[in-house]
């Protein structure tokens, strides 16, 4: 399993989610004193993207713009790989998991996982409060250690369906969301934290990390998605 | 958790056309495009598939996911992950599917119940790196068995382009290209470490803004726009070092493949990119560039062919292929892999 060396959060506000994820991990890295060159690589999570973009990953887009390896293929040269995953709010844990599977198969030291969502448009009607998160992993070193990450989808309702569509109104694709539930609010303990059922990812993500600061025994994050698909995610210290 | 220290291998995959073939010279005939361009012999692109009016992404993914796992013979209950890895997730009208997870849907319609399921976007690299996850999974023993499915539903892409004036948006044009299908893999434990094995992946992100795909801001549908001969030229500028690196990281003999799949972004490209391979490497023994009546069907692309090269009687068990992916982004990955047991028999 993975460990993080060091993460950094902080809500979009009025920022585009690449600039933003951009300062997050430049940051979390010097904080780690981690060498670019030594990430091997990236994994974006999340669901909405800039004019509901569908290639290439985002995660490419931050490669290029933190300038991670971007040279031409040599015998000898180091290089990373990007791309996305999702899974509606439930996106961070798949690709917490993802890392965790494929890092030790890189020769890289160090992963980026970046969570994070944006408005798709002016014309989308948009009630979320994104946020954007951004962790260095590693396979070994000092920071909570990701133990496992669980699964439940016997709850789950995949009728409760977002997906956007041409607006001819307001000249746009807008997005819709359909399917009626009472949300889970936030649920916390001393052993776990579950944020409420109608955040995105990149807030569940931050709002867990300020719970994890502190901590000094085993946590659990659980983040259930609108659609009640459960996953959780073990820490330890 | 399933017990784990074990390797993976391919138990079957699938791949699925629509009937309705549409001719190139119906919508890209001499004098429709700027600059006399002969769109059919630039490209070598004859005519693609394009989906039924009652079929979206999902309904193309369920026939090739059902196909699949009618081969192996996996019973539902053993598919533990199931990755959809289309890059369109758009309906017969068009709406683009955001949440939950297209896989979600996908397992659901197929009767795959308490599965995991996510998405995984990576351009026409989507695939082989959903592959790559699913073997690692494996190998971790996180898993029994994955099912690895995308239906490309983008032939609307091809009328987003003809509704502009291609002598202003140049970069529309590569949007002709595509075509309709599907694909799906099962992938399952195996003792040999040999069955199945990656290259090193690579993102060239000095690339990433060479394709861009998104939704139309003027009509229903997505829009893709491409610097294609940039894009080209990222790919056969590292195909020669990529192709060598990976059969040392694969420890592989290239003389050894019995079959080659590019993907297939123009057949005219995949005969640029061979002769860089037959110069780096050395000849290749069959090269599946049979992508001519069917355009790029993106990530689907590798398991169209090879179920064109199966219709052909062209594949044996435990014959090896290497499937060679590029994606937008630049995405370079490839995928070694003996042929499932019993392919020559299968319907």
């Amino acid at each position: 399993m993975v460990v993080m060396r060091s993460w950094k959060a902080s809500p979009l506000g009025k920022g585009r989610l690449l600039k933003t994820s951009v300062n997050l991990a430049t940051s979390a890295m010097e904080e780690a004193s981690i060498d670019l060159n030594d990430i091997a690589l990236i994994v974006h999570s999340g669901i909405y993207r800039q004019h509901f973009r569908t290639e290439p990953a985002f995660a490419t887009h931050l490669q290029g713009a933190l300038n991670i390896k971007c040279t031409t293929l040599t015998q000898e040269s180091s290089h990373c790989f990007a791309f996305d995953v999702s899974d509606g709010s439930c996106s961070a844990h798949v690709a917490l998991d993802a890392i965790a599977d494929l890092l030790p198969q890189f020769n890289g030291k160090y992963a980026i996982l970046c969570v994070g969502d944006e408005r798709p448009n002016k014309q989308t009607e948009w009630p979320h409060t994104p946020h954007c998160f951004v962790a260095i992993l590693a396979l070994e070193g000092n920071g909570p250690r990701l133990e496992r990450v669980s699964f439940d989808e016997t709850k789950a309702v995949p009728e409760r369906v977002i997906a956007s569509h041409f607006d001819t109104n307001k000249k746009a694709n807008v997005s819709i969301e359909y399917g009626e539930y009472q949300p889970q609010p936030v649920h916390e303990t001393e052993l776990e934290f579950s944020g409420h059922q109608n955040w995105l990812s990149g807030e569940h993500m931050h709002a867990f990390h300020q719970r994890l600061d502190g901590k000094t025994d085993a946590f659990t994050h659980r983040i259930v998605d609108r659609t009640g698909k459960t996953t959780s995610a073990h820490w330890e210290r | 958790m399933v017990a784990g220290g074990t390797h993976a291998q391919i138990l079957s995959f699938a791949g699925y056309l629509p009937e309705k073939e549409i001719l190139t010279e119906s919508f890209a005939k001499l004098g429709d495009l700027p600059a006399s361009i002969e769109f059919k012999r630039l490209t070598g692109i004859n005519a693609h598939r394009e989906a039924a009016e009652d079929e979206g992404s999902l309904e193309l993914a369920l026939k090739a996911g059902q196909k699949a796992l009618e081969r192996c013979g996996i019973p539902r209950e053993e598919i533990d992950l199931v990755i959809s890895c289309s890059v369109s997730q758009l309906s017969p009208e068009l709406h683009q599917h955001i949440s939950p997870s297209f896989a979600t849907s996908i397992a659901e319609h197929l009767g795959i119940y308490g599965a995991q399921t996510f998405d995984v976007a990576n351009a026409c690299s989507s695939m082989m790196t959903s592959l790559m996850i699913a073997e690692a999974k494996i190998k971790a023993g996180k898993i029994r068995h994955a099912l690895i499915v995308s239906g490309e539903h983008i032939t609307s892409l091809i009328d987003e382009a003809k509704s502009k004036n291609l002598w202003l948006h140049s970069k529309a044009i590569a949007s002709m290209t595509v075509g309709d299908g599907a694909a799906a893999y099962v992938v399952g434990p195996s003792k040999d470490a040999k069955r199945m094995t990656f290259s090193e992946p690579f993102t060239f992100a000095q690339y990433n803004n060479h394709c861009i795909g998104e939704a139309s801001r003027e009509r229903p549908g997505p829009r893709m726009r491409t610097k294609a001969k940039q894009l080209q030229l990222g790919v056969l500028d590292n195909l020669s070092e990529f192709l060598q690196r990976s059969m040392k990281h694969m420890e592989l003999e290239w003389s050894s493949i019995d079959h080659v799949y590019s993907h297939p972004t123009t057949p005219k490209a995949v005969k640029k990119g061979a002769k860089i391979a037959e110069d780096s490497v050395g000849s290749i023994k069959f090269l599946h560039n049979d992508s001519k009546d069917i355009g790029n069907t993106a990530s689907t692309s590798h398991g169209v062919l090879l179920e064109m090269s199966r219709e052909a009687g062209h594949l044996k068990e435990d014959d090896t292929a290497i499937l060679v992916s590029f994606g937008s982004g630049l995405a370079m990955l490839a995928l070694h892999f003996h042929l499932p047991k019993g392919v020559e028999g299968w319907s």
